[in-house]
């Protein structure tokens, strides 16, 4: 009979995905990673919650053949939680990779998947698609890290911003100033 | 505990253990987006610090004055006189870990420095080797550590990666408050001059003219002005809003950021609407014109020292009472020290509303009622006509700010006003709301942009619980009753969140509030009003129809 590598995979899927969680948490402090795995609640384990079902997701996705649109959603919140965490780039998306080892682990004692090669290398093509995909999402991540610091300094002092401006519009049209405007330079405090 | 000796049953239960992962042995790691800047030289003299000196953490050598260990182990010794908690949680953890999964930076981050148990192990491993006998004796077998240069450099990113939140003490058997401990390490960093700008430059703007951004009380008067303008415009209704009257019944007090910032300045324009409505006699104060304590995040004699303010201008005012906005830190000083420190305000009456007669018993002895007991009063009462159909654009859900919620237990009266204001209104898992709320990962000082990461992580359980009342229920609005928050909420949310706004629930009282005389058609932040738009309001301004919820 011959079987699929997607029929396999979807039978090994708990194998497969158990291991690459771990590969996954490996990447983790080792005292994290025993809380990381932990059953606990949903939201009082977020990191870990979030990179298991993530992972499901992005595996069902894979195995079904989704689209970069559908597994880019799937993988999203696992980039965006790992861009502003203690790793490199390569790091952050590395764990993609992982799925090849624990794909293989699992199909190496399957006997002969000599049939299955082409799929398998079909297969890995997606992955490293997938890990580019990912590599992409964290440079989007990171700029916006930097988008959102830009735009909270703005909003920390929006009111003062409106008023100054409303200010030099009064001066330019002149009218009366009515408000000296306080900008604490002499004291260096410019923060809130 | 020296004359009794223990028992050898006691003693074979004792875990040598050191706790798992050597992390004592861990490097220190400076790495961007997870520390904060060094105070500015010129704040932190204004402030009369000591060793003031021009350095940054990113620096090699923190130039530590000559005499550091002995001014550290000093200051550890008359703390350790002074406050007999922070002695007994020296002695009494027994690492149970109970409180290591409860912070939210560790959670966001995994880092075992940023478990509770750990980060109270910094100072305790210090404590154990110099005021221990065990400690002088068994050295790191028994937890101890001399004090190095790499020490207090772990000291300084540690103590600053924690928000002085509470969580952990929560879920201790013994109480332990991980954050007294923060507080204590953060004091004997500042007396090495090992501050953060972040909470030198507000606190030297406090102390200079009463709040946080330095603005002078011609400065503060514009402000307010210019939102009573913008308030006339969106409701063609002029509130008056009195600055340093003698005289009036009540001190208002409220943190400087909601008449600055955005999106605090819609609540602002919520409790001048809501003043006007209810005809209260109130009072603003040029120099009480911040609520916020910054010194709280730096120490206690800097708290006590920007708190005076509070009392000696009701006092000056000749108020009968004091009546204080959404703050989050600000209502832990009110509540929990300003008695202490500046009291006793005996110079003022029990409060009393004098809208519905109800006397706040539980402000007997600090004088001073949260906004929204204030306002959850005069809604049971029948004293407010709110459309809740006016808030349809939003779903909302409520985030307990950490000191309200676990150092105030103020849980039901913002949910009060939110379900009376609004008619979408869904609440977090309750393993992450209420005493066990998680927080915004950028409060006490540290919510600063140079440590945005740190921010993003550790606000990321605050986050996911966001998330998921979004996913499931639509929800598009995280309110909050906290300054802090409200500054910081909206970059986390942008980043984790995106479809979720954040407001304050005074925004959502003005916004549902029945005005009379009113004529408008969009909400505070100048965006249609549901069931309000330009046909429901006739050439008068009158409200065609609405449904009261009176
Ligand atoms: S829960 Fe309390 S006793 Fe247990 S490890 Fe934490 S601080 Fe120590
Ligand atoms: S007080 Fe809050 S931030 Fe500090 S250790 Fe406890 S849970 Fe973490």
């Amino acid at each position: 009979m011959v079987v699929s590598l997607n029929d396999t995979l979807r039978d090994r899927r708990s194998e497969i995905l158990a291991k690459w969680f771990e590969d996954t948490l490996a990447t983790y402090p080792s005292s994290a990673q025993r809380i990381f795995t932990s059953t606990a609640r949903e939201f009082a384990n977020p990191v870990g919650e979030t990179i298991k079902s993530g992972l499901e997701a992005v595996f069902d996705g894979l195995v079904a053949g989704d689209d970069s649109e559908r597994l880019g959603e799937a993988i999203d919140l696992i980039i965006r939680m790992r861009s502003v965490q203690n790793f490199t780039a390569a790091e952050a998306v590395g764990f993609v990779f992982s799925l090849k080892s624990a794909v293989r682990a699992s199909l190496s004692g399957e006997g002969n998947t000599n049939g299955l090669q082409t799929e398998i290398t079909q297969f890995e093509r997606r992955i490293d698609e997938l890990a580019l995909q990912a590599f992409d999402l964290y440079m989007a991540c990171r700029e916006q890290v930097y988008q959102i610091r830009a735009n909270e300094t703005q909003a920390r002092s929006a009111k003062l911003f409106q008023r100054a401006q409303q200010i030099i519009e009064q001066h330019a049209t002149g009218q009366k100033i009515t408000f000296d405007f306080n900008t604490p330079e002499d004291e260096g405090g410019d923060r809130q | 505990m020296a004359e009794s000796k223990p028992k050898p049953e006691i003693l074979a239960k004792v875990d040598y253990q050191p706790p798992g992962d050597d992390w004592m042995e861990l490097p220190v790691e400076i790495r961007p987006g997870t520390f904060n800047y060094a105070a500015n030289p010129a704040n932190a003299k204004y402030l009369d610090l000591p060793h003031v000196r021009k350095w940054q953490p990113t620096d090699d050598d923190w130039q530590l004055p000559e005499n550091w260990q002995e001014i550290i182990l000093e200051g550890l010794h008359d703390r350790l006189k002074k406050y007999r908690s922070l002695k007994v949680f020296m002695d009494i953890c027994v690492r149970c870990g109970a409180c290591a999964d409860k912070c939210h930076f560790f959670l966001g981050s995994g880092d075992p420095k940023n478990m509770p148990v750990l980060r109270a192990e910094l100072l305790r491993s210090v404590y154990r080797r110099d005021f221990t006998t065990a400690g002088k004796i068994l050295g790191k077998l028994a937890g101890a550590r001399p004090l190095t240069p790499e020490i207090i450099k772990e000291w300084f990113l540690y103590f600053y990666q924690c928000t002085e939140c509470r969580r952990c003490s929560v879920f201790c058997p013994y109480g332990i408050d991980t954050a007294e401990i923060t507080m204590m390490g953060r004091e004997l960093l500042n007396s090495i001059g090992l501050g953060i700008d972040w909470i030198t430059t507000p606190a030297a703007n406090c102390f200079r003219t009463g709040n946080h951004l330095g603005i002078q009380p011609h400065g503060f008067k514009d402000s307010i002005d210019f939102a009573v303008e913008e308030l006339e415009e969106i409701t063609g209704i002029k509130v008056d809003a009195p600055i340093n009257k003698k005289g009036a019944e009540i001190l208002f007090v409220s943190p400087s950021a909601d008449y600055f910032a955005s999106p605090h300045y819609y609540t602002l324009l919520g409790y001048l609407a809501l003043f006007h409505e209810i005809g209260l006699d109130y009072t603003w104060s040029a120099y009480a014109s911040e609520g916020g304590n910054f010194g709280l995040f730096h120490s206690a004699d800097m708290m006590k020292r920007l708190n005076a303010k509070i009392y000696a201008e009701a006092k000056r005012l000749g108020v009968k009472w004091i009546l204080g906005g959404e703050c989050g830190h600000m209502w832990r000083v009110l509540h929990q020290y300003m008695d202490t420190m500046n009291g006793p305000a005996d110079f003022l009456d029990q409060p009393v509303s004098p809208i519905t007669g109800t006397r706040f018993d539980h402000a007997s002895s600090t004088k001073m009622v949260h906004i929204c007991e204030f306002t959850a009063d005069l809604i049971a009462n029948g004293k407010l006509k709110l459309d809740k159909r006016r808030n349809d654009n939003v779903n909302v859900t409520f985030h307990d700010s950490c000191n309200p919620a676990r150092a105030m237990g103020l849980f039901d009266e913002p949910r009060y006003c939110i379900e009376h204001a609004c008619n979408h209104f869904n609440e977090m898992p309750e393993n992450t709301i209420k005493e066990q709320t998680f927080c915004c990962g950028s409060g006490s000082g540290i919510g600063t942009d140079e440590n945005f990461e740190m921010r993003m992580r550790g606000g990321f359980p605050r986050a996911n619980a966001v998330k998921y009342v979004h996913d499931k229920h639509g929800v598009n609005m995280l309110a909050c009753i906290c300054a802090i928050d409200k500054a910081t909420l909206p970059p986390l949310m942008e980043f984790w969140v995106p479809e979720v706004d954040v407001c304050g629930i005074h925004e959502l009282i003005g916004n549902a509030m029945i005005m009379k005389g009113e004529k408008r058609t969009t909400d505070l932040r100048g965006e249609p009003l549901p069931g309000m738009e330009e046909s429901d309001a006739d050439e008068s301004g009158e409200v065609k129809e609405v449904s009261e919820d009176v």
